[in-house]
């Protein structure tokens, strides 16, 4: 089965935040999904689950609409985080309710997880650390045995040995259950470590789908150029991460032949290619805000 | 259908036992008040148990319901494998249908144990009850699902009913002129309430959840909304015998201007800008 997200738009308070998004989801992957604050990821999450109403497009599982067979959303999983309605009341109640909303509900999983993360079984979830509300969360998500599964910041405000064993979880859940899971984070140095591809927001839509390994046009490089001056060239076609006296860190978003002759011209002293990562990809995608902003700094000095 | 109210019930377990556990308390009361007086010359042993059954199941409806949007249990409803429709029936049955109906048979059943001789009038009271309860819950329903944040929705009831109180015996000489029997008054009544949960049944199974936090969710409504407020309040302030001179006609326009406004600032939210560039 695929979930099909086809053309979807929507506008809330007569602003679109999204515009013909349109992506699909395979069973068994883990995918991201990247944006800047206030980019759409949650209002996607909300359409895509049936929360919010699309003004336009379809959500579909395959051939069928999603929103029309709701006999079908039990296999999609996905809670609003941080506010939701599991911080009034106990594990053992929740559990009674997503037994009856879930045909699949995994009850020993649940059980055992609850257990082992040493969670109170009776204590309402709103009296929990913010770690271990997010660890419920997604125990519950999981436990619910729901084909897709849609995180939000699922490893927000968890400690380094907790954020461990979540993504053990979430590897877990895929490999032995087939899930497919959308993960919307910031952290894009744990998602990289965690999916198989990546969606960038931005514009209101899907701008761009990229794996790290697949990626050919963004590249990362450290030089060291040799005049006074950083040569304008490198300004505008790419995202200057780090500057230390000649030293220049720097991200192209479209990587071309020419731009690589240039880079092996006199004007520098060394140029060597680093790996990317999923962030140098967020830079490169945001370079023209970023510039506008440097710029707004150096008028402001 | 049956896993709407299956899931409902399962969610609201504590607060129907909590219900019941009321219900019980009052008839525990009003059939041992009933035994106690019954003996005394003189005495009404006229408890009425079935209407203030219904009333207090209902003010347990209303918190309910106020309750599951502020914990966020409706936003996680829409996601769930029932449909909007599906839960807004759910919601009438079980939470005005039921108690109205139940409350009516359990009077109904106590009349015909303990005062056979009364049951035809209590059967009149418990219908009447029945069919004006109906009606404040399909209009209370309604509000729930046009107004966005809670306290709004408490202030729109609180507005609805008052100026109802108020203006209800203007229609009632209206009507009454035209609907001459009891009978009829109720069909109206019925017919009304029956409208408007088909009314509240298309706006649910509309309503985004990203509209929340409007004050009217539909924008269709939202200009109706304060023209209600004008239209009622003017209704309100209108019907004092003693506006016959052109002052007192004109003051009669301040609260249904002041209300309008307020309610129209609520609604549209204006931004005034107050700056001194040109």
């Amino acid at each position: 089965m695929t979930l099909v997200i086809e053309n979807i738009s929507k506008k809330i308070q007569n602003k679109p935040v999204l515009d013909n998004v349109s992506f699909e989801l395979k069973n068994g992957e883990i995918v991201g999904l990247v944006g800047r604050n206030g980019a759409g990821k949650t209002t996607l999450f909300g359409t895509i689950s049936g929360k919010l109403l699309p003004d336009f497009g379809r959500v579909g599982l395959d051939d069928l609409d999603y929103a029309k067979t709701t006999w079908l959303h039990d296999q999609l999983f996905y809670i609003d985080m941080p506010e939701n309605w599991f911080r009034y009341y106990s594990p053992k109640k929740i559990k009674s309710i997503l037994k009856v909303s879930y045909e699949n509900f995994d009850e020993s999983w649940y059980d055992s997880e609850i257990k082992r993360f040493g969670l109170n079984n009776s204590k309402r979830i709103r009296n929990y650390s913010k770690g271990m509300r997010a660890l419920f969360t997604i125990i519950a998500s999981f436990a619910s045995r729901a084909q897709y599964v849609l995180l939000d910041e699922p490893l927000d405000g968890l400690d380094v040995l907790i954020r461990d064993q979540v993504k053990q979880l979430i590897v877990s859940q895929v490999t032995q259950h087939n899930t497919t899971i959308l993960i919307a984070s910031h952290n894009l140095v744990e998602l990289d470590t965690l999916v198989d591809r990546i969606l960038l927001l931005k514009d209101q839509t899907i701008d761009r789908t990229f794996t790290i390994e697949d990626n050919k046009t963004i590249k990362k490089y450290q030089l060291a150029f040799v005049g006074e001056e950083l040569p304008a060239f490198l300004r505008d076609s790419g995202t200057i991460i780090t500057q230390t006296g000649h030293v220049v860190t720097i991200v192209f978003n479209d990587f071309s032949e020419e731009l690589g002759i240039k880079l092996a011209g006199p004007e520098f002293k060394f140029v060597e290619e680093l790996p990317i990562s999923s962030e140098d990809v967020f830079r490169a995608s945001f370079a023209e805000e970023a510039f506008a902003w440097q710029q707004e700094l150096e008028v402001e000095s | 259908m049956k896993q709407a109210i299956k899931l409902y019930t399962t969610i609201r377990k504590n607060q129907f036992i909590m219900a019941s556990l009321l219900g019980i308390f009052l008839i525990v009361f009003a059939v041992g008040s009933n035994l106690l007086f019954r003996n005394i010359p003189n005495q009404e042993t006229d408890y009425e148990l079935g209407p203030v059954l219904m009333v207090v199941w209902l003010i347990v409806t209303v918190i309910v319901l106020l309750n599951d949007q502020s914990r966020h249990l409706d936003t996680w409803l829409y996601t769930q494998n029932i449909s909007r429709g599906q839960l807004f029936l759910t919601r009438v049955i079980l939470m005005v249908v039921g108690p109205i109906i139940a409350a009516s048979v359990i009077d109904i059943c106590l009349t015909a144990m303990l005062e056979y001789h009364n049951i035809s009038r209590v059967l009149m009271v418990d219908i009447t009850a029945a069919a004006n309860l109906f009606f404040i819950s399909s209009v209370f329903i309604g509000i729930f699902i046009v107004i966005g944040p809670n306290w709004m929705k408490a202030a729109g009831t609180v507005f609805t009913f008052g100026a109802g109180i108020m203006v209800g015996p203007i229609f009632n000489n209206v009507l009454g002129s035209r609907v001459n029997t009891d009978t009829r008054i109720l069909m109206v009544t019925i017919i009304a309430a029956l409208v408007i949960f088909i009314a509240g049944y298309y706006c649910a199974i509309n309503i985004s959840d990203d509209t929340l936090d409007e004050a009217v969710r539909i924008r269709y409504l939202k200009w109706p909304v304060v023209i209600f407020v004008f239209v009622s309040t003017l209704t309100v302030t209108m019907s004092n015998p003693n506006r016959n001179t052109v002052g007192t006609f004109l003051a009669g326009f301040i609260l249904p201007l002041i209300c309008a406004a307020v309610t129209f600032g609520f609604i549209f939210k204006p931004t005034l800008k107050v700056t001194w560039d040109k």
